[in-house]
């Protein structure tokens, strides 16, 4: 796939090279793709492409979206996350760079890979679980003074979340359409109904 | 009253402001911070009415001397008060944002004796965040009308964006609506400011549709107005809805469909440049957009017939239901190229959803036309 890597298809579409599907036999007949076919999305190869494309980057912006970070005292910053394609790397940095004075660790449930960001310097990966990767990194860290302060957020933003909506414009299949399922269950106060109820459908 | 139950009241207080938006240009240089702005906007959930929570959106207090009708939070409301201090606010929205609950702050409060007196107070708050949390990530603050020009000057250093609402699309109306706001003097003056500061994301502006009996005329009229003159990013629309206890509870709620409207036509004039007064031809008698699709409307006004997909310009191509910029640019590169078009399914390949332009179009001397287009005819 390294071969392809500089060829004008990754120019076109980067995000290609993250995709969990791309081998390099896929990689070797892709970059056969013509510019002007790459532009107009007028053959099928070009489209499928093209939404292998959004495909990784439809993740990335969902997984920078709703991944809710958990902070240990030390100030770092982590998650445990499935992935479909292979973004962890984008992901962490993308965390780094926003917390740049945190470390933040985010392991990849499926690899059973912790991957550690801190700003600066490259990512490091460790195959270990979570917990043992924290361990390690607090035994290296002081506790953060500024982080004693802060409020427990989950009740804050079950509040906040409860009086943001207006009932008079109540659009469950709006929700229904903007909300990624996945997602429902940790990132609003329908997690109450959630918990309560056993299928989504039950709430829907 | 702890922290959550204020956030919890000037939350719902704050609702109705729209601005979501939080995409900031701004480069960041220091290492020493917290949080950075996106360039592209990002929501982090969504509410039981289908819209996107992307910003943490208070007010300072839900007190206020003013005596808007429409609004929850005017003198002549009663209801549960609160007021956040700034250390209390910066606390609440640093708990959320390093949790990557939220993209931002949206500031706004009500006025509670003078405007100037309220501001200071959301300046406080603001430096508190920038200066002591080194937060340096996106910041929607909402200037209150009556506010002076120092203290906008200050706020437009600190923030990424900058809104005053006017509410109404003209003196008049806004008269109905409120006595104390002076449209030109409180409103308008102070967007004429801020259009001169630098600010990252500009200034942005609301009204309240349908809360007096302004036409839709009105509305358009002074969106472009006031993209025109106040170099406005963008203006949002807020459907009326009746508030227990306001003056205005027995008013019928104005239909979502009105406001979907009014972004329809606001999105063409900005995005696709199609001038308001190729809008004025659709309009009804009452000066309204009529139900359904104004791009429909628009283009059964344009049109005689099919236009050819491999003939037409841009700006032909743009006013088809169903194409938008980024497919019509790419129909042209085509053309450039000296590819033509043969069926529709290249064209659905490109972006086009062809269930709304197929009769509007004529692809290799064919019409596509559905069979209840023949049943109408």
């Amino acid at each position: 796939m390294q071969r392809h890597k500089n060829s004008r298809l990754f120019s076109e579409y980067p995000l290609l090279l993250y995709h969990s599907r791309l081998n390099e036999a896929l990689a070797r007949e892709a970059s056969k793709a013509s510019q002007g076919e790459l532009e107009s999305l007028t053959t099928q190869r070009a489209r499928k492409l093209y939404e292998m494309n959004r495909e990784v980057s439809k993740e990335i912006h969902l997984k920078k979206a709703f991944t809710r970070l958990s902070i240990s005292e030390h100030g770092i910053l982590y998650a445990s996350l499935d992935f479909t394609h292979r973004i962890e790397q984008i992901l962490l940095s993308s965390f780094t760079s926003r917390f740049p004075t945190f470390i933040v660790v985010i392991e990849s449930k499926k690899k059973g890979t912790c991957y550690i960001g801190k700003k600066g310097k490259e990512a490091e990966k460790a195959k270990s679980p979570l917990s043992q990767v924290l361990k390690k990194l607090e035994s290296q860290r002081e506790k953060d003074s500024f982080l004693e302060g802060l409020c427990n957020e989950e009740e804050l933003w079950e509040k906040y979340y409860g009086s943001q909506y207006i009932r008079e414009r109540r659009n469950l299949k709006l929700l229904k359409k903007n909300m990624p399922k996945k997602f429902l269950q940790h990132n609003t106060t329908e997690q109450r109904i959630w918990k309560r109820s056993r299928d989504l459908r039950d709430f829907f | 009253m702890n922290i959550t139950q204020k956030v919890s009241i000037l939350g719902e207080a704050g609702k109705w402001d729209v601005c979501a938006s939080s995409n900031s240009l701004r480069k960041v240089k220091t290492q020493d911070r917290i949080g950075n702005p996106s360039s592209c906007g990002i929501c982090h959930s969504f509410t039981e009415d289908g819209r996107c929570i992307s910003l943490f959106k208070v007010l300072m207090t839900n007190s206020c001397s003013f005596d808007c009708k429409y609004c929850q939070n005017s003198i002549s409301c009663s209801g549960p008060k609160a007021m956040l201090e700034p250390e209390e606010l910066a606390k609440a929205f640093m708990s959320l944002y390093i949790r990557n609950y939220v993209e931002g702050l949206f500031l706004s409060s009500g006025i509670l004796g003078e405007p100037d007196k309220t501001t200071e107070k959301m300046i406080e708050a603001v430096k508190l965040l920038r200066n002591k949390y080194k937060f340096q990530g996106y910041i929607h603050f909402k200037v209150l009308p009556g506010t002076s020009r120092e203290l906008i000057r200050q706020a437009s250093e600190l923030a990424d964006r900058l809104s005053i609402n006017i509410e109404a699309p003209s003196k008049s109306r806004l008269s109905e609506l409120s006595s104390v706001k002076d449209y030109k003097i409180d409103i308008l003056r102070r967007q004429a400011w801020i259009k001169n500061m630098k600010v990252q994301s500009g200034q942005t502006t609301q009204m309240v549709v349908g809360a007096s009996d302004e036409t839709d005329l009105e509305v358009l009229k002074m969106a472009d107005w006031e993209y025109h003159n106040m170099r406005l990013k963008r203006a949002y629309y807020s459907a009326f809805t009746p508030v227990p206890k306001t003056p205005l509870h027995f008013r019928d709620k104005t239909p979502l469909e009105r406001e979907h409207r009014l972004y329809n036509v606001d999105f063409m004039m900005r995005k696709y440049g199609i001038k308001l007064k190729e809008f004025k031809a659709i309009l009804n008698e009452k000066d309204n957009l009529p139900k359904g699709d104004p791009k429909i409307s628009l283009a059964k006004q344009h049109f005689s017939g099919p236009i050819d997909i491999n003939q037409a310009g841009y700006d032909e191509l743009i006013r088809v239901p169903g194409i938008g910029p980024r497919s019509a640019f790419r129909i042209m590169s085509l053309r450039k190229k000296k590819l033509r078009i043969a069926r529709p399914s290249q064209l659905e390949s490109i972006g086009v959803v062809m269930k709304r332009a197929a009769p509007f179009l004529m692809i290799g001397c064919h019409i596509q036309r559905k069979v209840i287009d023949f049943a109408k005819a």
